[in-house]
């Protein structure tokens, strides 16, 4: 005999016999747990070990460029008050020969105590630490930029143009470098000594500054960079510029990453939520009749009520056993294959607090618990008399509302009778209709507006690529004759036009005095054919302007006390000089750029008909084509004794900014399954619902002669009258939604709102996922009623 | 308050039921007593009123107006869950349709009532119980088997069991051999009237002349009213 008592021993029949509800039900409450677990577990692995890799490295406050010192400077800053550690270094940019003949940029950053090392620490990953005389340590994903192992001989050139020699012992993680494909350089730290064998100076031109943990705000970061920038002047050298370390782009990804998926997870656990209150209360009106027969021999409110909610937290449990390994895996795969690599991470471990679990348990029981507390409290208030006599068809839910009433008044060769007797069983249940059609609607609408979000990333890297109208850029150490340059370029057949920029840098000088970081400064043609920047507000150049400049979004961001029209001073060459802000314009992610007129330009840094920038017009413009030119113009420059420092085509440009938005995208697609999930749950449950539950009713009309095609065409009719008001309404919404997160994302990202676009083909794609979905999920419970015999059908319970 | 010489004492008892055209009466003022290790049968046409009577005294449903006072209890005054407890310990219920839970055992469904009610407190208890009941019933030997396995007359021997489950003082029998040929209905019936010669209650709604005549007393019911007492 069974040890359980008789009522837990029909919970526990219940679970099994109806093994394919159980699985609904435990389906419907997994996805909300894996949603919510996969986002917990990514987001923290994410914020850990980022924040524990920044940590450790011990990332500066600040760096500061000046000329030439020794450590023993760095230990007199050091000591200062609020200093918490200053140490000297110098990044020389070099070329490293990547087999079998591609150049690749390396940043070589010399370092006087490896062991010492307090600020901007690489953290060693293999091999050798410190390193020797002829020796260097890569930045760990450098090895693959520069397709090289530990033990190679790397062969670097240097800005003179000479080679040398260079072994690569061990490899380090710098957690403030992004992905080497993104930024299209990689690093490496040598001794002094190595820096003597290369023929450069092993002095230093960088003081890495921390602040102590009492000046970390931007008031005290500023006042001990105050204190130490009088101490370099004192002892003899200027500083030429000083970088207060900001938010870096690193930050702005791992930043939208979390909120996208913050955002996404309330929403995806506030649908579950509505799809287990769906299947729940389904579940509690099927057994309307035994809950009478429980009645009648006695069973209280209270009785009945733990065994039902035993049935939902059992319900909880498996979905747990579900989803929460599932969601553990894919948290960890994202961060392994889309995170980690792209934002330079190296968990150190991937286990995840016991508060994460807590959490994804807490969702799987507590969610159905509040979801099914409600119906099962309801569903055991019912009397004996109506319980008993529950037959399926419910004088209270075949209501009149207005709906009906509607319907009743459409001329009849409008809406032929199955197609009006669907769309009444569709309204049956409202309170059901209407958590089904918010799933549907809201899941349509987000579904749309990720996809969307997708289809903007796409277009904003088109208009960056329009932003570059020319195939490649040649830079060079100095700045050439633009005559020349142009002369040489034009020997080449495919050649189509070529234009001279100069690029420079700048620094704002503020009203109160204080000083911005450094910003690109582009001097072009004021009607040049080679950019087409999107203008955000005001207008690009003109060549009639003069102390004219134009803003990019990303130094518009920066000094957000400056408008159109208004008077900026700019520190170029040396020399202080008021500008007007013409226009602000979207770029390409590339980093803040003002932009001036090239003779303005020219004049104020003394180079009137030269440039150290050459931008080439090829004729063919695609990846392989632009790529070919890139190595044909730079050997030809060399062979006429002009030496190019880099080179770079806007292709590889676009696939760059292309990559640092795979993260987002990348977490957005997800998002768009998940939601995608949870919408077609909402739908194949509640059709499989509907229809049990009026099994009998089918049952009566096939009695009066409806054909089993007839019951068929009316069951199919019913999902897509569903689906297809949630999917118009969800389209109505979805374009609001989409500009919102294109806008959301796109100034998270690269302050400035992505260029938008509606991806209607993922709207009406989705629309003939959920006829589908209607269909499919229609279809089983139509089969089953149909091949019942009247006689079952009738007694069905 | 009820008199004590009476287990059941209706008086005056109205039920109207709502409807698009108005409240309906289907019980228009009842007047009954029925005294203990009585055997009632209340005849009349369908529609008379016979299973709302039933279901009143049995506390399924409550009446409109009136008092229902059964072993003492102002059972009109009860809210629903009282009802339910109340039904639980002191009625057991006997429909036409078995109403037994499909996915117990015959003896799980004898034993349910048991378990609700928290008595027989011991599982062997309980088992030995609803063995002997279904003994009584003589249908153990299907003890193991489920409702849908048996035929439609040890279903009701099963029911008559599970109402018997709880030592009720009176049962309640609404057309309980109303989907049975007649030979199984005799037995059915049979078995009645061995519980009322152990002294137990019972109050049988049925529109069989010839089974209701084999009851102590016949009451008959029209159109909500009753209008023969024998």
């Amino acid at each position: 005999m069974p040890k359980l008592s008789t009522r837990w021993y029909k919970v526990f029949h219940d679970l099994w016999s109806s093994r394919t509800r159980t699985l609904i039900v435990a389906l419907a409450v997994a996805v909300g747990v894996y949603a919510v677990g996969t986002i917990l577990a990514a987001q923290t692995l994410m914020l850990r070990e980022f924040s524990l890799g920044r940590a450790k490295a011990q990332v500066a406050s600040a760096i500061l460029t000046t000329y030439p010192f020794d450590a023993e400077l760095a230990a007199r800053i050091a000591a200062l008050p609020g200093v918490a550690a200053a140490e000297g270094r110098a990044t020389t940019s070099v070329r490293a020969l990547t087999p079998p003949d591609t150049w690749r940029s390396l940043n070589i950053t010399v370092v006087d105590e490896f062991d010492q090392m307090q600020v901007d620490k690489y953290l060693p990953v293999a091999g050798a630490w410190p390193t020797q005389k002829g020796e260097i340590m890569l930045e760990w994903l450098g090895l693959d930029y520069l397709g090289a192992e530990i033990g190679d001989t790397l062969t670097i050139e240097l800005a003179t143009g000479a080679q040398k020699q260079l072994q690569v012992v061990g490899t380090g993680h710098d957690p403030q470098q992004l992905s080497p494909e993104i930024i299209n350089v990689t690093g490496g730290i040598v001794t002094p000594e190595t820096m003597t064998y290369l023929g450069l100076s092993h002095l230093f031109t960088e003081l890495h500054l921390r602040v102590d943990a009492a000046h970390t705000d931007p008031a005290g970061v500023a006042a001990v960079v105050d204190a130490v920038e009088d101490r370099i002047e004192r002892s003899g050298r200027e500083v030429l510029n000083t970088y207060v370390v900001g938010r870096s782009m690193i930050e702005s990804i791992v930043d939208t990453a979390v909120a996208i998926l913050n955002s996404f997870g309330w929403i995806i656990l506030l649908l579950s939520g509505f799809l287990v209150i769906n299947t729940i209360s389904a579940l509690i009106a099927q057994q309307v009749n035994q809950i009478g027969v429980m009645k009648l021999v006695g069973a209280s409110r209270l009785q009945m009520a733990a065994m039902y909610i035993t049935l939902v937290l059992i319900y909880g449990v498996l979905a747990c056993l579900i989803a929460v390994p599932l969601a553990v895996l894919t948290g960890q795969m994202l961060i392994t294959n889309l995170v980690a690599e792209l934002v330079n991470l190296r968990p150190v471990s991937y286990a995840l607090p016991a508060e994460v679990y807590l959490v994804m348990i807490a969702v799987g029981t507590l969610i159905p618990l509040a979801a099914g507390l409600l119906p099962v409290w309801q569903g055991t208030r019912i009397t004996t008399y109506a319980a008993l006599n529950d037959i399926g068809i419910h004088a209270e839910a075949a209501g009149h509302g207005l709906f009906e009433r509607m319907l009743e008044r459409l001329p009849r060769r409008w809406l032929q009778r199955p197609l009006l007797l669907s769309a009444r069983n569709a309204v049956r249940h409202k309170g059901r209709l209407l958590r089904t059609t918010i799933v549907l609607v809201l899941g349509t609408a987000l579904f749309i507006g990720v996809i969307s979000v997708r289809q903007s990333v796409n277009t904003t890297q088109a208009d960056f690529l329009r932003y570059h109208q020319y195939d490649v850029r040649l830079g060079f150490g100095e700045p050439l004759r633009i005559a020349r340059l142009a002369a040489i370029a034009a020997e080449l057949p495919d050649v189509v036009a070529v234009e001279g920029w100069g690029l420079d840098s700048a620094l704002r000088v503020r009203p109160d005095g204080s000083e911005s970081n450094r910003y690109q400064v582009v001097g072009l043609p004021g009607d040049t054919a080679l950019v087409d920047p999107v203008v955000q507000a005001g207008r690009w150049l003109t060549p009639e302007d003069e102390y004219a400049v134009v803003l990019n979004a990303t130094v518009a961001k920066d000094e957000l006390d400056v408008a159109v029209g208004d008077t900026i001073v700019l520190d170029m060459a040396g020399r202080e000089r008021p500008w007007t802000v013409v226009g602000i314009v979207s770029t390409d992610a590339q980093g803040p750029k003002i932009f001036i007129n090239y003779p303005t330009f020219a004049y104020e840094t003394r180079t009137v008909g030269k440039a150290n920038s050459l931008q080439v017009i090829s004729a063919r413009h695609d990846l392989r084509a632009q790529q070919s030119m890139e190595t044909i113009l730079r050997n030809h420059f060399e062979n006429r004794g002009v030496e190019v420092r880099s080179t770079r085509t806007t292709q590889r440009l676009n696939a760059q900014n292309g990559l640092m938005f795979d993260i987002i995208v990348g977490f957005l697609i997800l998002m768009a399954v998940q939601l995608g999930g949870v919408g077609s749950m909402g739908l194949s449950t509640t059709m499989s619902i509907n229809i049990t539950e009026r099994i009998r009713e089918i049952g009566v009309l096939r009695a009066i002669g409806a054909s089993n095609g007839a019951i068929r065409r009316i069951v199919l009719l019913e999902g897509l009258v569903i689906a297809t008001v949630s999917w118009m309404v969800g389209f109505v919404l979805s374009y609001p939604a989409a500009q919102f997160m294109s806008s959301a994302i796109g100034i998270a990202l690269l302050d400035m709102p992505l260029t938008f676009t509606y991806a209607l083909p993922a709207a009406l794609l989705w629309f003939v996922v959920l006829l589908g979905l209607a269909v499919v999920a229609s279809l089983g419970p139509a089969r089953s009623a149909v091949t019942l015999t009247i006689r079952e059908v009738l007694a069905y319970e | 308050m009820g008199d004590s010489e009476q287990l059941i004492e209706l008086r005056g008892v109205k039920k109207a039921y709502r409807t698009p055209a108005g409240d309906f009466y289907a019980l228009r003022g009842i007047d009954l007593t029925i005294r203990p290790g009585e055997f009632v049968a209340l005849s009349g046409r369908s529609g008379a009123g016979k299973s709302t009577l039933i279901n009143l005294i049995s506390g399924i449903d409550r009446a409109t107006a009136g008092e229902i006072w059964i072993a003492d209890q102002a059972i009109h005054r009860m809210n629903e869950e009282k009802l339910t407890r109340w039904r639980g310990r002191q009625v057991g219920v006997i429909f036409q349709s078995f109403q037994l839970m499909p996915m117990l055992t015959c003896v799980q469904n004898v034993m349910l009532p048991m378990d609700f009610a928290n008595l027989y407190k011991s599982p062997k208890e309980r088992v030995a119980r609803a063995m002997h009941l279904l003994e009584q019933v003589e249908i153990a030997e299907h003890a193991h088997k489920r409702p849908s396995a048996v035929s439609g007359g040890q279903r009701q021997r099963v029911a008559i069991a599970r109402a018997l489950a709880n030592d009720p003082v009176f049962l309640a029998a609404d057309e309980p051999t109303g989907s049975l040929d007649s030979k199984t209905a005799d037995a059915v019936f049979a078995v009645f009237e061995q519980l009322v010669a152990a002294g137990k209650t019972i109050f049988m709604a049925t529109h069989d002349r010839e089974l209701a005549a084999r009851a102590q007393r016949i009451v008959h019911i029209e159109d909500g009213l009753l209008v023969e007492d024998a």
